[in-house]
């Protein structure tokens, strides 16, 4: 079961949610897709840490055996060839590695190299396994990096998806195979418009998913509002509590030490348990 | 000698496009036949690599020099040693190729980061 947690707005509590429900789940994999700036691991602080490399192919060109027949130019769409003196002049960053170039070659004049974009770091905090996309500094797409780090042999475990926020390409990468997404949002303007982008992606890829409102103070917020208004399913409110800040800073996870969010996170992952298994 | 120059609109009348990879069309004027050939840009409603796409483009029609405000670092690149990049200034495309083969323009020095999808 693979369960995703996003939102449109950064800083609305989705590695909060995601690491509430791994522990919650107990047995579980906890997957940090949010590889631009990962912090789940600051608080699963993973013990037995191992790290894989992972790197994408990048073409490389034989100028002694190309002809200049410029098939793999006029192949690549997404602009990474430019035909200069009759040679391909490649353009690295806006390579896709998707291998065409090498395939229409007609005199195997291309090749292709790995490049590295970064890793993926696997560890283990109590029964959750946790697993950690860093990407390289600079390197322009995340996309390949979270496809590594999604792709899980066993499928039936439990898994708590992480994703980065928005509603971009990383984040479809992310959610593609999830079997349910948690939207994270708050209780602001702000927090409801970036909501609505994220949930029109939701329902274009047809997930089932549920809201939960983070930083509740008072039921009459724009967020509730719009969710009693169109019916939406949701799932959890998290109060906004001085103390939850205060450990969050301190980088404790919630549910071990708040009761009352710890009955949230059980009740939370019993519901989407049951929304997946029905 | 040919001169490219992105517009938005066609006519010797109009300014030249604020912008390079995104432009609607690119002039290619041939100063010796005095003759303007209008090209669209296949990077206007591209979703990446609309620098390189349209520098093809503009290397395809053969043109020896490029008029533009700005430029993204991957067209700049596309063009090193091959197209010579003037700036542009406010006024029309006419005055534009007056000034060019009049010797009255600078060379661009400004290369941009380019949009990236930040539109």
């Amino acid at each position: 079961m693979k369960i995703a947690v996003l939102s449109g707005k950064g800083g609305t509590g989705k590695t909060f949610v995601s690491v509430n429900l791994a522990v919650t789940a107990k047995k579980s994999m906890y997957i940090d897709c949010d590889v631009e700036e990962p912090n789940g691991h600051v608080f699963l602080r993973p013990q037995n840490i191992s790290e894989e490399m992972i790197s994408v192919k990048k073409p490389v060109f034989d100028y002694e055996k190309c002809i200049g027949c410029r098939k793999c130019v006029d192949f690549c769409r997404y602009g990474a060839l430019v035909f200069v003196k009759n040679k391909p002049k490649l353009f690295p960053d806006i390579c896709h590695s998707c291998g065409g170039c090498e395939l229409i070659c007609p005199v195997k004049a291309v090749s292709e190299k790995d490049e590295r974009i970064g890793m993926i770091q696997r560890g283990e905090y109590k029964k959750v396994s946790v697993k950690t996309g860093i990407l390289d500094p600079g390197v322009p797409s995340g996309v390949p990096l979270i496809h590594a780090c999604v792709r899980e042999e066993d499928q039936d475990q439990i898994m708590v998806i992480d994703c980065p926020p928005g509603s971009a390409c990383t984040v479809i990468e992310s959610i593609e195979d999830a079997d349910f997404c948690v939207i994270a949002t708050e209780p602001t303007i702000f927090g409801l418009h970036n909501f609505k982008m994220v949930q029109e992606l939701v329902m274009i890829l047809g997930k089932p998913y549920g809201v939960v409102i983070n930083k509740l103070e008072s039921f009459k917020n724009p967020m509730d509002q719009y969710c009693i208004e169109k019916h939406l399913p949701l799932l959890a409110h998290i109060p906004f509590k001085e103390e939850l800040f205060q450990s969050n800073a301190e980088g404790l996870i919630a549910c071990e030490i708040d009761d009352e969010i710890a009955g949230i996170f059980e009740k939370m992952f019993a519901r989407i348990k049951n929304e997946v298994t029905t | 000698m040919k001169i490219a120059i992105p517009v938005n609109e066609k006519g010797l009348k109009a300014p030249v496009s604020t912008n390079f990879g995104r432009a609607t069309y690119f002039l290619i004027y041939d100063s010796e036949k005095k003759q303007e050939t209008y090209l669209e840009n296949p990077g206007r409603n591209a979703s990446g690599g609309a620098g390189p796409k349209a520098a093809q483009v503009v290397m395809d029609a053969g043109a020896d020099n490029l008029i533009t405000p700005r430029l993204g670092e991957n067209a700049a690149n596309a063009f090193m040693n091959t197209v010579e990049i003037y700036e542009a200034h406010a006024g029309s495309v006419e005055q534009h190729i007056e000034d060019l083969l009049g010797g009255n323009l600078n060379p661009l020095n400004k290369i941009s980061k380019g949009l990236h999808g930040h539109m």
